[in-house]
């Protein structure tokens, strides 16, 4: 049991750290709830049938949802003004632009690029019809663009 | 850009003291065990429970009432739905969602029906009798005060029930009923998207359309060309004005039968 844990940890903790990451912009409140999703593997690791990965997605992004209902998250939103929601700068420009939009883009673009998951996949596993998906990603990737068009006309000057 | 995004996400990685962490949690499981701890916490949690529970029926109340009733006045920020503006009726214009609150809460079908005045279709075999609800709302302009958000209507309700559900391994396999309602008041487009549902089913294939006799209207029970790691098939259909979408998810097959047994055991 624990060497199946340790397999499916080491192989997926970084696609599953990423994924919260991008749901909620924060690497303190993505540390949490990682480790909230890998108790739930533990506990769960001989139930689980072969799709490890699908599972562990589907799981993070309950977790991040409930993140954000908790009484916690509310009352710290409603305290602030504006939140920032970097806790801390990361080394690339690139991934700076990816968060600031916003969490459903983000995602989406972390699921389809990175993971190579297709529109339907992700409007399933986010619960979004697939016309939003694609409105989402035609947004985020003209938003990307736009910064990408910059970052190489600074480059070739 | 692929490349690119692959590329600025490679940064993102678990910390070794966040992996220390579970590995303590799990495979070492140096939990300290401290049952007077829990204990106390354990109260405080139900007492802490059993007060913002009727804090969330009392606020959804009236939440709901004010908003079914147009007009409700956002005074806080804080992450929520995204909201779009209908600008000269063509297009539309995403409001931050910095400016709404998230209105989402867990109540009873019963609570619904009295606070909206409508029934709402029901199942014996239903797990739970909890809704969660969710609303849509609808920038309203009437103040010219710039760059803040007065007022909103609801533009649609969304309820969620389950027959069946259960937290298995954290997936939702069963059944679950959405229930939408739109309201008088929505924007055109909406009620479009409405419709669009029952009427254009793009990327659905139709496995059954059939007239109920238990809910005198027709059924369309569909399923996607698409091979996901479970299975899903949806019954749609409208009663009184109010869509209503089951949806079958489970590891394997979804007995159709089973499907057409709740919808001819639905009542009132």
């Amino acid at each position: 049991m624990e060497d199946k844990f340790l397999e499916y940890f080491n192989k997926y903790k970084d696609d599953i750290y990423r994924l919260a990451y991008s749901y909620l912009g924060s690497y303190s409140d993505t540390d949490d709830v990682v480790q909230v999703v890998f108790m739930k593997l533990f506990k769960n690791i001989n139930k689980l049938n072969d799709n490890v990965k699908g599972w562990l997605i589907k799981v993070t992004i309950n977790e991040c949802k409930t993140y954000f209902l908790s009484s916690w998250y509310k009352k710290i939103t409603l305290f602030s003004d504006e939140i920032d929601i970097k806790d801390k700068e990361n080394e690339n420009d690139l991934l700076d632009e990816i968060m600031k939009l916003d969490k459903k883009k983000r995602v989406i673009i972390y699921l389809y690029y990175y993971q190579d998951f297709k529109i339907k996949e992700i409007a399933k596993l986010l619960k979004m019809k697939e016309n939003t998906v694609k409105t989402n990603l035609v947004r985020a990737r003209r938003e990307l663009r736009e910064f990408l068009k910059e970052e190489n006309d600074e480059e070739e000057s | 850009m692929k490349k690119k995004v692959k590329k600025s996400f490679n940064s993102v990685k678990m910390s070794k003291d966040v992996e220390k962490k579970i590995m303590d949690e799990t495979v070492d499981k140096r939990v300290v065990k401290n049952y007077k701890l829990r204990w106390g916490l354990m109260l405080c949690l139900v007492i802490l429970g059993i007060t913002f529970k009727s804090e969330i029926v009392i606020a959804a109340r009236e939440i709901v009432s004010l908003i079914w009733e147009r007009g409700i006045l956002i005074t806080s920020n804080g992450n929520g739905y995204r909201v779009f503006e209908d600008v000269k009726g063509v297009k539309y214009n995403e409001i931050p969602s910095t400016y709404m609150v998230g209105k989402e809460f867990e109540t009873t079908v019963e609570e619904v029906e009295k606070i909206l005045g409508i029934k709402l279709l029901k199942y014996d075999k239903a797990s739970s009798n909890n809704v969660y609800c969710t609303f849509l709302p609808v920038i309203e302009k009437h103040s010219e005060r710039k760059g803040k958000i007065d007022r909103v209507y609801l533009r649609q309700l969304n309820f969620y029930t389950n027959y069946g559900y259960s937290e298995l391994l954290g997936l939702d396999y069963g059944y679950y009923l959405r229930t939408e309602i739109i309201s008088s008041e929505a924007d055109e487009f909406t009620k479009l998207d409405f419709l669009e549902e029952l009427n254009t089913m793009g990327g659905k294939n139709m496995l059954e359309e059939y007239y109920s006799n238990n809910l005198q209207t027709k059924v369309f029970i569909y399923n996607y060309d698409y091979k996901p790691s479970w299975v899903e098939v949806e019954a749609l259909f409208v009663y009184k004005d109010i869509r209503y979408e089951i949806t079958g998810v489970f590891e394997k097959d979804v007995p159709l039968d089973d499907l057409k047994d709740i919808l001819e055991n639905m009542h009132l």
